[in-house]
């Protein structure tokens, strides 16, 4: 692999750190709700008030891995919408590789959300690929850190993403819509 | 309802974590948009997902991060917590699929006066197929402290 291959346009934002964006709302029992009905999660301290205030907790807490759900942008109205979340917080010019293939993921988790919470995260770009070719198509392999900070500016969590940013190889790409 | 209390003593390297399943049903679909708020349409949209090479709607990371600390946390109890949590993708995990989730302890340790646990876990699909592995580092409450301290 020639490091130096990479074009400078994207070099430059290598280490770059996005702005915080901050979470629409504040953590609450109901989309902890949802969240637990996806994948039928009975444990008490998400759902159970009774059990939670019993706990060392001393009430109801978030699945840790929603650290990334807290800070999902608004569907609507578009003017109030970040552009996305993640990597494309870090406007990365790769207009020509448009899909996103999440390779792997590691969150830490340091300390508990609680509902009333608000989370705001930051990105920052910790690698870029030269272009590779793989099964999906060329792209770039890109590794960007995720950083969740509560309103009393606590790091609570963290998510490192490695991704793949392609566009379909030419024997798939008969597929393609129009547009 | 009562639920698992899983002592850290009461913990083998090579234990077994037991599996836990879910058809990803069109329905379950529209319930991780509700879960998650991802409305990234390869996660909802036939027609995006096959012009994008897949062969149907997959379903999003998070899924899978909900379901590994579902099976985590089911085997120990609410007791157990969860400090990390990595993920590799193999490959798509698509609507129509009966996806599975379960694990075994590989080493169990004390670190900085925490019990922990590192766990592996794998996630299959109803041919087998591995679409996903995990691994996870754990903590869980210990049967006397005072004696586990002296112990080490």
């Amino acid at each position: 692999m020639k490091a130096n291959t990479l074009p400078p346009k994207l070099r430059k934002y290598v280490g770059r750190m996005s702005k915080f964006v901050e979470g629409p709302d504040e953590v609450n029992k109901a989309m902890i709700r949802h969240w637990c009905e996806m994948v039928e999660d009975a444990n008490p301290l998400y759902t159970d008030e009774k059990y939670a205030e019993s706990s060392e907790y001393g009430g109801i807490v978030s699945p840790p891995a929603m650290q990334s759900t807290w800070v999902y942008p608004r569907w609507w109205p578009p003017a109030t919408m970040p552009p996305d979340v993640g990597p494309a917080q870090l406007d990365l010019p790769l207009e020509d590789a448009p899909i996103p293939a999440v390779i792997s993921l590691t969150e830490e988790y340091f300390l508990p959300i609680r509902p009333g919470d608000r989370i705001r995260y930051s990105t920052t770009l910790d690698s870029i690929s030269t272009l590779k070719k793989t099964r999906l198509g060329a792209g770039h392999f890109i590794t960007t850190t995720n950083r969740y900070f509560n309103q009393r500016n606590e790091l609570v969590g963290t998510s490192q993403y490695v991704l793949f940013r392609y566009r379909l190889s030419a024997n798939i790409e008969g597929l393609k819509p129009k547009g | 309802m009562s639920f698992n209390k899983l002592y850290w003593e009461d913990v083998t390297e090579r234990d077994i974590i037991p599996s836990v399943s879910l058809e990803l049903t069109r329905d379950r679909m529209v319930m991780i948009v509700c879960g998650t708020r991802d409305i990234f349409p390869l996660h909802h949209d036939m027609d995006f997902a096959l012009a994008s090479g897949y062969k149907a709607p997959a379903a999003p990371i998070a899924f899978l991060q909900g379901l590994v600390g579902r099976c985590l946390t089911d085997w120990t109890g609410p007791a157990g917590k969860i400090h990390k949590i990595s993920l590799i993708l193999n490959s798509p995990n698509y609507q129509g699929d009966m996806i599975s989730v379960s694990g075994k302890v590989v080493k169990k340790f004390v670190d900085n006066g925490e019990h922990k646990l590192d766990c592996e876990l794998a996630v299959t699909k109803q041919d087998n197929t591995v679409s996903a592995t995990a691994r996870a580092t754990m903590t869980l409450p210990v049967k006397s402290k005072s004696r586990s301290r002296r112990a080490k």
